[in-house]
Formats: structure tokens, sequence, C-alpha cells
């Protein structure tokens, strides 16, 4: 038999699942195909569970290092099988869980199965029952991304992917990671704060390479306080299972040198699912990088197709996921809507905390924008020195002659948060006076955006 | 080389025309002294002939568009000759009244001139909305800190357009505003908006001047071939009191005051589309039958939209009558730039007590009311009761018009 429904989502992260919801407020008959689980890698093994493991790692380190302020614990102990349980039960399965009850109250029916489209308007899902037809109007496809295996690192045993990293049954003695980029960095954060010994191998000149160097420099600063080790300009060559653990094999400057450790977790980047899902029978086009390519309402070659998240062009972050989730959904709905945002914020959960949006002021140069910035210490900030977090800084970029804001590099304590205020500046075309007269309450963080505000306006009071 | 055709200034007061038909299309050719547009003054159309002659090249501005005078609406000159892709600036005329930087170069719609920069400053909702309603954000102003275009703007901005109005009402058509209606609505709010009136209502009895009416009706036709009418006594009698009260033969500006040593004598005249205020100049110079003679005339062109640009000057007193109607008083709107109006309301039969030798016995006499409107900027309640009580007076007693 044949199921008919107006919108097909495959896929139900944090793309899909909003298409859905977002489709079916909208009134179309909606059915979610997921292969996996509900929530997708964001929810599932990503974003959120690496925070958990994260926030562990934080609460261990200030249980052991809070004499300063007169809390001394004689010896903390830590449960790892515990965290692990509060961080499936009480984190990841709460949320799956609340994405699954969303779901059902806006009526969209989930299968749990693998779709595979048989032309433009239909498709068929694998299921452990057998094989589903399904007919549609539209369809969108949000399949996400999983982790790039490296010639050398098959997956398995004691080589890891960031899935595996984040479901290790107990704390690694040694965790070697190949690739300082963010999830590379947080989960090295993380496990070195859980007591792990750490080593960072990163092919590039710095790890967190997408940020600014002295951003770079900041994170790389404090994993080295820590006890990180972090080999860069590393290339990585094998993993060899030893009895007790791994050898990882690597060279740097022409030479190989090889290190151990219980685990070796592979985090280089990821690749779209954009295999096995009959795109071609569908006329679904994709690009030489097996992106599928999309116009500005995320329409593919195929008309009655969309596609969303990280198997399109851009970063593969959730929440550029949800943006076009919402705007192909109401496509659909038959809103006149497009992509049409100026920003994205993009946020590393390290010691410190990295949060950016916008333009650095090195590409609103290149762009010939005539910019300037404005730096305000998170040591000046009262909020920042109660929190014993005064590491960092907010950095703004504004164009010189308008005042507008362009973008911002935060580091430091709760970037990830402070960076929401200006990403809304910068969509709403907001001046750095625009902010310095939006009364910010006190003693917060925010009050940073603020001061920085004024010492761009050149009239700072906490400086 | 392509000759510039020009926005003509047609009267004093015209700052803008507007293009209401072009006669002829780009590639037409042209003859000298043949229309080659109609142009809509702040008073009238006007057909604009041409000074020379060639291919029309080329038009800047099209039916219904408006330029500053002077400014270059086309060219003609001979087939494939080169001229500007733009309408070139507006060379503005160095007038004393004009000062070069409150004339725009273009003139559109204000509201559509304030957004210039490509990328339009607008919040994610507005910019969405734009697109979901098909509105150019560039066209929109904002109302938000420094012009930011806000939600609201956008929203707000398709309220003047034609489907939003008719969603509301579902009946009726919308007709925008155009050519002698809005010259008319836009100096109308301006007059009402910018000058405290005052009306003033008096009753004429008109008995004697309907005895002189009747002897100077034949003398005036033998001559003018033109009937005598009410209008142009109260005319010739509202100018022998203006010279007693000069006051209300004037122009009243932001910097002051300026009285006039003549009268040029402005008559409302109702045309099929609107309305529109001939002039008679150096009105008070002419004794009643050449002064018959021009009011007939002008009045007659203006009902036919033939009115010359001279017969549009700035008059300095306007007379408005419904003598005609059954209405008795109204209160009319000054003619700005000018100082003061009087309405002529229609005649009605009224019962008087008369006194007689035989004692007061009941009479029937025909009567009018004059409605003065003037200024309070310029002139105060005593001297225009004053004034408006010599106009009466003197009608009342034609005789002492030779005193």
């Amino acid at each position: 038999m044949t199921k008919k429904t107006d919108t097909v989502v495959i896929g139900a992260g944090p793309g899909g699942y909003v298409a859905a919801i977002r489709a079916a407020q909208l009134g179309q008959k909606v059915t979610v195909v997921e292969a996996e689980h509900i929530g997708g890698v964001c929810l599932n093994v990503g974003c959120i569970p690496s925070k958990a493991l994260i926030t562990a790692g934080h609460r261990y380190q200030e249980a052991q290092h809070s004499d300063f302020l007169g809390l001394s614990v004689k010896e903390a102990q830590l449960d790892f099988i515990k965290t692990q349980q509060w961080k499936d039960q009480q984190v990841v399965k709460t949320l799956t869980s609340g994405v699954g009850m969303l779901l059902k109250k806006n009526g969209a029916e989930v299968i749990m199965g693998r779709a595979k489209f048989t032309g433009p308007k239909s498709l068929t899902i694998a299921t452990k029952n057998g094989e589903e037809k399904v007919e549609f109007k539209h369809a969108i496809v949000a399949t996400g991304s999983r982790p790039i295996e490296i010639p050398g690192f098959a997956f398995g045993g004691r080589v890891l992917d960031s899935t595996g990293g984040l479901n290790l049954k107990e704390i690694p003695k040694k965790l070697i990671i190949i690739g300082g980029g963010i999830v590379g960095s947080e989960l090295g954060g993380a496990y070195r704060n859980l007591g792990s010994e750490v080593t960072i191998i990163e092919g590039a000149e710095n790890i967190v390479p997408n940020f600014e160097s002295d951003i770079q420099q900041l994170v790389a600063k404090k994993f080295k306080q820590n006890g990180v080790e972090i080999y860069t300009n590393a290339k990585a060559k094998k993993a060899t299972e030893t009895a007790a653990g791994v050898a990882v094999e690597f060279e740097v400057k022409g030479k190989t040198q090889t290190i151990e450790g219980d685990y070796v977790m592979v985090t280089v980047g990821r690749r779209p699912n954009t295999e096995n899902l009959g795109l071609e029978k569908a006329g679904v086009q994709l690009s030489e990088r097996n992106l599928v390519k999309v116009d500005e309402q995320y329409r593919t070659s195929q008309k009655s197709i969309f596609a969303i998240g990280d198997i399109v062009e851009g970063l593969a972050l959730a929440h550029k996921a949800s943006y076009e989730a919402k705007v192909a959904a109401e496509v659909i709905g038959g809103k006149n809507v497009a992509k049409d945002y100026r920003a994205i914020p993009a946020i590393c959960f390290t010691d410190p905390e990295v949060a950016t949006v916008g333009y650095t002021l090195a590409e609103a140069k290149a762009e010939g924008i005539k910019a300037k910035t404005a730096n305000f210490p998170m040591q000046a900030n009262g909020r920042a020195l109660s929190l014993n977090a005064t590491e960092g800084f907010v950095r703004l970029v504004f164009e010189a002659e308008t005042e507008l804001v362009l973008g911002a590099q935060i580091v430091g304590v709760n970037a990830s948060d402070l960076v929401a205020e200006i990403t809304l500046a910068i969509e709403s075309y907001l001046t750095l006076e625009d902010i310095s007269l939006t009364i910010h309450g006190h003693p917060t963080l925010s009050e940073m955006v603020m001061d920085a505000c004024e010492v761009g306006l050149g009239l700072p009071i906490h400086m | 080389m392509a000759n510039e055709v020009l926005m003509p200034k047609l009267s004093s007061t015209m700052d803008v025309g507007t293009i209401t038909t072009w006669l002829k299309n780009e590639g037409d050719p042209v003859e000298i002294g043949e229309a080659i547009f109609e142009v809509m003054t702040d008073k009238i159309a006007i057909e604009v002939e041409a000074y020379d002659e060639g291919i029309l090249l080329k038009k800047y501005i099209g039916d219904g568009d408006s330029a500053p005078v002077n400014s270059v609406i086309a060219y003609i000159g001979e087939a494939g000759e080169d001229v500007p892709a733009e309408m070139p600036r507006a060379e503005i005329e160095a007038s004393e009244e004009t000062k070069a930087e409150e004339a725009p170069a273009v003139v559109e719609p204000v509201e559509e001139t304030i957004v210039a920069t490509t990328k339009v400053r607008a919040t994610p909702a507005a910019r969405r909305i734009a697109r979901e309603k098909g509105i150019d954000l560039q066209k929109v102003q904002g109302s938000g800190p420094k012009g930011r275009v806000q939600a609201l703007d956008v929203k707000e901005y398709q309220a003047p357009t034609v489907s939003k109005l008719a969603a509301k009402a579902d009946e009726g058509e919308l007709i925008p505003w155009s050519g002698m209606r809005k010259a008319i609505a836009d100096k109308m709010s301006e007059s009402k908006q910018t000058i405290p009136h005052v009306t003033m209502n008096a009753e004429v009895d008109l008995t004697k001047v309907i005895e002189l009416r009747k002897q100077l009706l034949p003398m005036v036709e033998e001559r003018t071939d033109e009937r005598l009418s009410f209008l142009e006594i109260i005319s010739k009698v509202a100018m022998v009191a203006l010279k007693a009260y000069p006051e209300f033969n004037a122009h009243a500006y932001a910097e002051g005051i300026k009285q006039f040593n003549h009268i040029n004598l402005g008559v409302a005249v109702a045309v099929a589309d609107g309305l529109v205020v001939p002039v008679v100049e150096q009105a008070d110079q002419k004794g009643l039958s050449d002064l018959t003679k021009a009011v007939k005339t002008v009045t007659k062109k203006a009902r036919e939209g033939q009115l010359m640009p001279a017969e549009m000057s700035v008059g300095t007193f306007t007379i408005s009558s419904l003598g005609r109607s059954k209405v008795q008083t109204f209160n009319p709107i000054i003619n700005l730039p000018e100082v003061a109006i009087l309405g002529v309301g229609g005649s009605y039969d009224k019962l008087v007590v008369e006194d007689t030798p035989e004692g007061p016995q009941v009479a029937t006499i025909t009567a009018l009311n004059l409605c003065l409107s003037f200024d309070h900027r310029v002139a105060d309640g005593a001297p225009a009761a004053a004034f408006l009580s010599m106009i009466v007076e003197l009608l009342e007693n034609p005789m002492s018009l030779l005193l």
C-alpha cells in the first residue's frame, strides 16, 4: 500500500524536525522519516551531549580548585558511569522525547527507517517491518552529515569518531585527538577537565583554525596551562591497536613520531549524507563536493524537493539548519520567503569559550568596508569578576562612518550567550549608539556589549 | 546637437509641472509649433508646443510624472543623435524666491527619495514582509533610528495601495490623486492649514442694484456683446472698497505682508473636472463694461480649457460666486497667498417692513449674502467688518459710487 502525504521530511535532526513542525503548522500533512534517532546528531551525539560532558568537566575542576575562595574538597570523586547516565537520561533523552512530543503535537507522523527516492514525488522507506512506499507533493531532505574517516584510522575498536568519544564507559587515561577544530578542541578540553591526559594533533598552524589568530592563541595557551599537549602542522599517518591501547603515528616537520593512548578520536570534519538516497532518481543535482545545489528558497534542481542543513552549502551548524528548515517549510506552505540573513553565529565551548558572528576586521577590510574595532576586557566587568572568570574580551567590528555593528568576536565565560545580542544588532542594522542607549541589567556579562559600544563611540565609562 | 525640451514655467507660482499626456512618442517627427505634451500646472492643463523641429529622441518622464520647471524632460534632434540616458539634473532658475537647495532635481513623492543606500537598513521582519508583499525596500521610509525600516513601516507602506483598500471596502474604485484634483487638494489643504480663516456674512438688499443693472445692461451689451451680471457689479464695488481697505488686497508670506497698488481680480470658475481661478489683471483700471468683457472672457476660456498663462497669473483678491444656487452663505477658502476672498451667495426673496409715508408696510425685496473670509494674521475683525460693510452700503446705494 502506498501512503500519500503532502510533505515528507527526511531526517529528524535540528533541520528536519523544525521543518516538519513548521510545515505542519502551516497546514501540511507531514511525514518524517528518521533512520537513527529523533533529534539527529545534534541532540543525540553532538552539540547537546558534548555540552553535558563539558559541564561535568567544569564541575570536577571547580570541586578541586576552589580553595581560593575558601572551598576545599578533600577528594573529589567522579563516577563516570553516573556522568554518562545523567547525560543520556536527563539531558539527551529529555530533549529527544520532547522533540518526539512536539512532532506528535503538531500532527507530524514519524516513520523510523531509511528513505530512498524512487522519483520526484515518490520514495520508499526501509523499516524494521519491511518496505513502505510514500507519495508526496514536496520533500525536504535534511539528512545531515557524518564524521570523515581518514586513511589509517578506520573507525572501530579504539579508533573513535566523535560519537564514540562521547559515549566512552570510562575516562581514558590518555586520549589522542586527531583534528583540533571545534569538536576536537571541545571534547579534548572536556576530557582533560575530567582527568585524561590529552594530546591534540592538528594539521593546520594552530588549533581552532576558523578563528582569528589571537583567539587561537588564547585557546592554545589555556590548553597548555591545563597540560594538554598540542602538535600543529602535523599529519596523522595511522593508528595501530596495541595490547594496552592504541599507537598513533604522525609526522611533524618531516619527522615521524608515535605516541600511545587508550583511545584515539578522529574529529577532522564532516561529510554530507547525500549517498544512497536515490537523489539521482528524483532529479536532484549535487555539486562536486557532494552537496545538494539549492536556490535561495532551498529548492533543489527538482522543484518538488528541498534540501537544508549540512547537505547544502555553508557551515555545518545546527542553528543554520533550523533557519533553513523554516524557510523551506514556509515556501512549501505557500509563503513567499527566502534566505535573508546577514550573520550566523559560530560558537566553540572550549576554555575559554569563543563565539563569533559577522565580520572580522580583516574580512571587512577585504570587502572594502572602512571598519574599526572596539574592545572591552572581561576583567573590567563586575559579573565576570564575581564568576572568577576574567579571561577574555568582547570585540566589536563596526563600520567607521555609520557605526553600524558588523561583527563580533567574544572570548570568555558565556560568550555563547553574549553573541546573541550582537547577532540581533547586526541583523537589525543597529549602530553602536543603539546598543549603548539600551539599558543593560547589572551586574551582568551583557554589560560588556554596551561597554564595548561605548569604547567604539569614544565615550567608555568603565575603561 | 539635439535640443532640450524643458518643463515650461507657465505661471509665476509654478515650481513643478505634471505631464498629463504626451502627444508624441519617442521617434515621432515633430514640427515647430506642434503640441508635444500637455502639462498640468498648479492651476490648469496646457498643451506645450515644440520650439524645434526634428525627431522626439528621448522622453525622461512619462504620463502622470512630474518634473521641476526648467528641467530637461525630453530631447528633439536628428535621428540617431546621442542623448543622455538619464534625465539631466535640473538647472534651477536663480530667481529670488527659488532657493536652489529646496528644489529637488527630480521630483518624486518625498517618501520615495529618503533611502539612498543600495543595502537598505531594515530589520529582519521588515525585510521578510517586503519580500512577501513584493515591496521595494528602497521605497519605504524607515521610522526607526537613523531611518531604519521597521516591520510596521513596510506594513503601512502598502496602506495606500489599491489592493488593501479594496479588501477593506470590497466596493468602490480608488482614484489616485492626479492632475487638477491633486493641485486643488494640495492648495486647499495648505491654505486651510496655514491660514487662520475668519468668515463674516452680511446681507445685501439688491433692490437698487437690480435697478442699476436694468439700466446698464443694454449699454454694456451694446459695447461688448456681453450681458452684465451681478457678479461684475459686486466685483466693481468690492474693488472700490479695496482702495479704502488695501490690507485686503495683499499677499501674506512667511516673511511678511505685501500690499498691492493695483488689483488683479481672481474669479473662481467651476470647470468640468475641478476649479480654476483665472485672473483679470489690473481689474481696478477697468470700467464696468471692460470689466464685464474681461470677466466673461476669462470665465469662458476657463470652461473651455483655453486659458493663456497670463490669464492664470497670481490674483491679489478673489471673488467666488454661487450666485445661481440656493446656497445663501458659505465659508470660502482663501486663495493662497491672497489674504481675503469674497463669497457671493445665491439671491433670495425676503419680506421686509418698509417705512413709507403711509406708515410701515410689508414689502418683498431680493437679497443675497456676501461672505468674506480673511486671514486673521494679516487683518483683524474690525477693519474686515468695516470693509464688508462698505461693500454692502455701496451696493445698497450704488449712486454713491459716483461720489
